[in-house]
């Protein structure tokens, strides 16, 4: 049986990375967190392979962050991973980032946890998730709230994760490993069901202009 | 040689495929114009987030129309900027990713390169006119006035707008007149019925001995019409309009045209180029189009008008860009490259 090598590419979240998983490995690369991530992220998927030793028409799967996150980092992201997937004829998975964060903070000892990011505008925007299965399953769907004193409020008692560490409160689970890969193994462990899913972004609130005409 | 085109500055995700004869084998356009038309203007977000949800389905589109398919294609050409980053940035992404997923070379391509070569392309599936060097580019648009010699392997800048373009100036005033948006086709329209003489308007120059354009001036002295006469900015039917609107709005048509020809006489005369390409989304205009025409055959200049389906952004004019810099110069070193909001004509790409 061919090895099965999933691409995961997150331009969403504050510390953007890419990872190739081959097998059990995980070939890991962080990407600059400002606005140039989209400039070095081809060569980010290139040292991935070529330290795998892998081409890139041996990748199996990709996955890519869909938000919520940085709104150009989003698209930079789901376009590549189209143009990638269109390409090598591969399967995509979009995958919201909130679940991509909840994955990285995986533990038999937290089978419930919320993720968070930032929002914009002095709010996070946070989502709670079962941790039981496989894949982590929302519990509720994603919700904006002020980013002051937010764990202990909106939380709900659970512990939570956020890229970056504590951005509601202190006491964020601490992540060891890029969401990139949290993502990787996530989808190794069960991919998507049925067709590959849609290129729909995530966006954490709309467009400022639509914000001005009123849109939630 | 089969050229994949992408383009995603603006408001339009265009993907076309091209044969490098400049035969149009396909140029599919998806606008967010409708979604734009309730702000009046261009969202620089709202385009963005538009051009990640169509460009799926326009790339299927345009292999699909030309009846090709993506291991076909070998050279692709995506626009790099200038335009709206965010807008830019989608296509830009997806194009890279093509490339270097299929290892076929990709050419950074500047949006108003492909407007000025656009004059060559034919839209009936025919291939394109032979490119002459030198000639003079005329770029005419919602963001650009940008007049330019095109010499072989050179672009020299000549004269650009040093504040509003002609067809902001366009969607400004019927934005202000309760036209909509956007407003180049809806004021052609009303033009056409009324007397562009009547109402002499203002057209400004840059007091620095440059060939510059300024259309600000203009856009002014319209709103302060619209001001004495009243006119609210309320919705109002543009076949119903009175007399003196329907003429103040011919005049202020015949001032740009006036203003864009004006210019290129005075080049023309200094420079003595034979040929005349005129590009952009205000191209289309009746006025602009007959005004330059009848220019050229008085004066002996072969005056290039774009197929009025390609004087809208497209993707055709960009993969036929990338072509004609590929033949000269190669592929462009495109793995680290980023698209750009400001990447002016005749500057390399960064």
């Amino acid at each position: 049986m061919r090895t099965i090598s999933i691409l995961a590419l997150d331009t969403a979240s504050p510390s953007p990375a890419v990872t190739l998983l081959v097998g059990e490995t995980a070939f890991d690369e962080s990407l600059p967190s400002d606005r140039h991530a989209s400039e070095h992220l081809l060569a980010g998927i290139e040292s991935c392979f070529s330290r795998a030793g892998l081409s890139l028409s041996e990748c199996t799967r990709i996955a890519v962050c869909a938000g919520p996150g940085s709104f150009t980092g989003v698209r930079v992201g789901l376009a590549t991973a189209w143009g990638l997937g269109r390409a090598l004829d591969c399967p995509v998975e979009s995958v919201s980032t909130l679940e991509a964060i909840a994955e990285a903070a995986r533990s038999p000892a937290r089978p419930r946890l919320a993720a968070a990011l930032d929002a914009g505008r002095e709010e996070i925007v946070w989502q709670a998730f079962d941790m039981t299965g496989p894949r982590a399953i929302p519990l509720a769907p994603a919700a904006r709230a002020s980013a002051s004193g937010a764990a202990e409020r909106a939380f709900d008692g659970l512990p939570y994760a956020s890229v970056p560490a504590d951005l509601a409160g202190p006491g964020s689970v601490l992540l060891e490993a890029p969401v990139s890969r949290a993502l990787a193994l996530a989808v190794a462990r069960r991919p998507a069901d049925g067709p590959t899913a849609s290129f729909a972004a995530i966006y954490s609130r709309p467009s400022a202009a639509e914000e001005k005409r009123g849109a939630p | 040689m089969l050229i994949l085109g992408i383009e995603t500055s603006c408001d339009e995700t265009s993907v076309a495929l091209i044969e490098d004869s400049g035969r149009i084998l396909s140029n599919v356009i998806a606008s967010s114009a409708e979604a734009h038309a309730l702000y009046g203007g261009v969202v620089p977000e709202v385009a963005a987030r538009a051009h990640l949800e169509n460009l799926p389905g326009t790339f299927e589109q345009a292999l699909k129309a030309a009846g090709v398919t993506l291991g076909d294609v070998s050279l692709v050409g995506a626009t790099a900027g200038p335009g709206l980053i965010g807008a830019l940035l989608v296509g830009f992404s997806a194009a890279k990713a093509l490339a270097f997923a299929r290892g076929v070379p990709l050419v950074t391509v500047n949006h108003l390169e492909g407007h000025l070569f656009s004059p060559y392309l034919r839209a009936g599936g025919d291939p394109a006119r032979p490119v002459r060097y030198p000639f003079h580019g005329l770029v005419v648009s919602g963001g650009h006035a940008e007049l330019v010699r095109v010499e072989d392997g050179r672009i020299v800048p000549i004269a650009r707008t040093r504040d509003d373009a002609p067809g902001e100036a366009f969607d400004k005033v019927a934005r202000r007149a309760g036209l909509g948006y956007p407003g180049g086709p809806v004021i052609d329209r009303i033009a056409a019925r009324g007397d562009g003489a009547r109402f002499p308007l203002p057209v400004g120059r840059p007091g620095d001995g440059t060939d510059d354009f300024s259309f600000s001036g203009l856009k002014t002295a319209m709103l302060r019409e619209f001001e004495k006469r009243g006119v609210t900015g309320e919705k109002v039917d543009p076949d119903a309009l009175s007399r003196d609107h329907v003429d103040l709005f011919a005049s202020f048509q015949r001032a740009i045209v006036t203003a864009l020809l004006e210019r290129v006489e005075t080049v023309h005369a200094r420079e003595g180029i034979r040929t005349l390409a005129l590009s952009g989304g205000v191209a289309a205009n009746s006025e602009l189009r007959a005004t330059l025409s009848a220019w050229g055959e008085e004066r002996g200049v072969e005056v290039l008008l774009p197929d009025r389906a390609l004087t809208s952004d497209n993707a055709a004019m960009i993969a036929w860009a990338a072509s004609l810099r590929f033949r000269r110069e190669g592929p462009t070193a495109f793995r680290d490259a980023n698209a750009r909001s400001r990447w002016p004509l005749g500057q390399p790409a960064a």
